[in-house]
């Protein structure tokens, strides 16, 4: 069993997210699809340079004793601050698609919004015809 | 059939990833060395090497993290400003228990995020995770006693000026060294003794204020959540 550590598990994770961004239609099930997705390279970063004998990164340490690696946990923290910002912003934007088409479903609001364009099309056509009709006219 | 075509292209791609993330993976046996780490320490004065990577080596990717944190607070403003508030925000009541126990338990949330804070440098923690820590007692408080009063206490307190001075005052610090002919993003105040309070000033310095902001900002989004969808 020592394959299942915390490589692997992260990228069976990020396999989990990457199927549920591409296949569920549904936006909010897709913003926690991009945080397992995040939750997983977390995972990876952190356990891909794990040592058993390591310490935790924080001085003094007694002597003959492995320190962990603090540069992958230092690149954590942005990692983690960075996909706050990302979920606070997208949810925003889902809050706005959702108060304007009355669903979640991104299928059904790409297609409200091809209907939309295509009556605003139609009618931009018309009063643009209607206005060359006018100026034509006498 | 839409739908298996996109299983399909979707179990590839995550396959692919890990192929190519497994055939590229190599790890060094040999870890760091703890010299080079030590020496970090000692540059900083600080004795947790994450906080001394964060805050002193790589001070510049902390920079634009919360440059980051910034602009996306401002998104979140921006764009639900425009929507129709909610006149009075709804709390759902909340039993006497909640109530009772959010007084005892905020000066404990506010403490703990203060000491999480102030001895980032030194122990688990720092400012990030200071921030949001106090950011939830705020919340908790705000199922107690409702969203106005909490908000008109903290607005009393100008923390909405602070929401914008912080990365200011962030930038300066890290700017500031030029001015007396150092490297930018130097250490300006001098390392005291290792392993106490003030043993590296400037790493306690940007450990407060990027916990303030952290503080402040994450209270602005759930404010702002919470204002324009009515409900907590």
């Amino acid at each position: 069993m020592a394959w299942i550590n915390g490589t692997t598990i992260a990228m069976v994770l990020f396999a989990i997210g990457a199927t549920a961004l591409i296949v569920r239609r549904d936006l909010v099930i897709k913003l926690l699809a991009l945080g397992l997705i995040n939750s997983s390279g977390i995972l990876f970063l952190i356990s891909v340079r794990f040592h058993p004998q390591m310490t935790v990164p924080i001085l003094p340490v007694p002597d003959g004793v492995l320190i962990a690696d603090p540069l992958p946990q230092a690149l954590v923290l942005s990692a983690i601050v960075i996909n706050f910002a990302i979920l606070a912003l997208s949810l925003v934007f889902v809050m706005l698609l959702v108060e304007r088409y009355h669903s979640t479903d991104c299928e059904r609001i790409e297609h409200a919004v091809e209907t939309e364009k295509a009556t605003l099309g139609s009618q931009n056509l018309a009063t643009i015809s209607g206005s060359d009709e006018t100026e034509g006219r006498p | 059939m839409k739908r298996t075509i996109r299983t399909i292209l979707a179990l590839l791609v995550s396959m692919l990833v890990c192929c190519v993330v497994l055939l590229d993976l190599v790890v060094p046996e040999a870890p760091p060395r703890p010299d080079d780490t030590i020496l970090l320490a000692e540059r900083t004065g600080a004795s947790n090497l994450v906080a001394a990577v964060y805050l002193g080596a790589r001070l510049y990717d902390t920079l634009f993290e919360v440059l980051v944190f910034t602009v996306a607070v401002i998104g979140v403003r921006f764009y639900l400003s425009h929507r129709p508030s909610t006149a009075r925000p709804v709390p759902i009541p909340e039993s006497h228990v909640i109530q009772a126990s959010a007084q005892i338990l905020l000066p404990l949330i506010l403490v703990l995020g203060l000491y999480l804070t102030f001895f980032g440098h030194l122990s688990p923690g720092g400012g990030f995770s200071g921030g949001v820590v106090a950011a939830s007692g705020l919340l908790l408080c705000v199922m107690s006693i409702g969203l106005d009063t909490v908000y008109k206490r903290l607005s009393g307190a100008g923390i909405e000026r602070l929401e914008w001075g912080l990365p200011m005052m962030i930038v300066a610090v890290c700017v500031l060294p030029t001015a007396f002919s150092r490297p930018i993003l130097s250490n300006l105040l001098p390392i005291g003794e290792a392993g106490q309070v003030f043993g590296s000033p400037s790493i306690l310095l940007l450990n407060a204020l990027v916990g303030l902001k952290v503080l402040i900002g994450s209270w602005m989004v759930l404010y702002t959540f919470i204002r324009h969808r009515g409900e907590i």
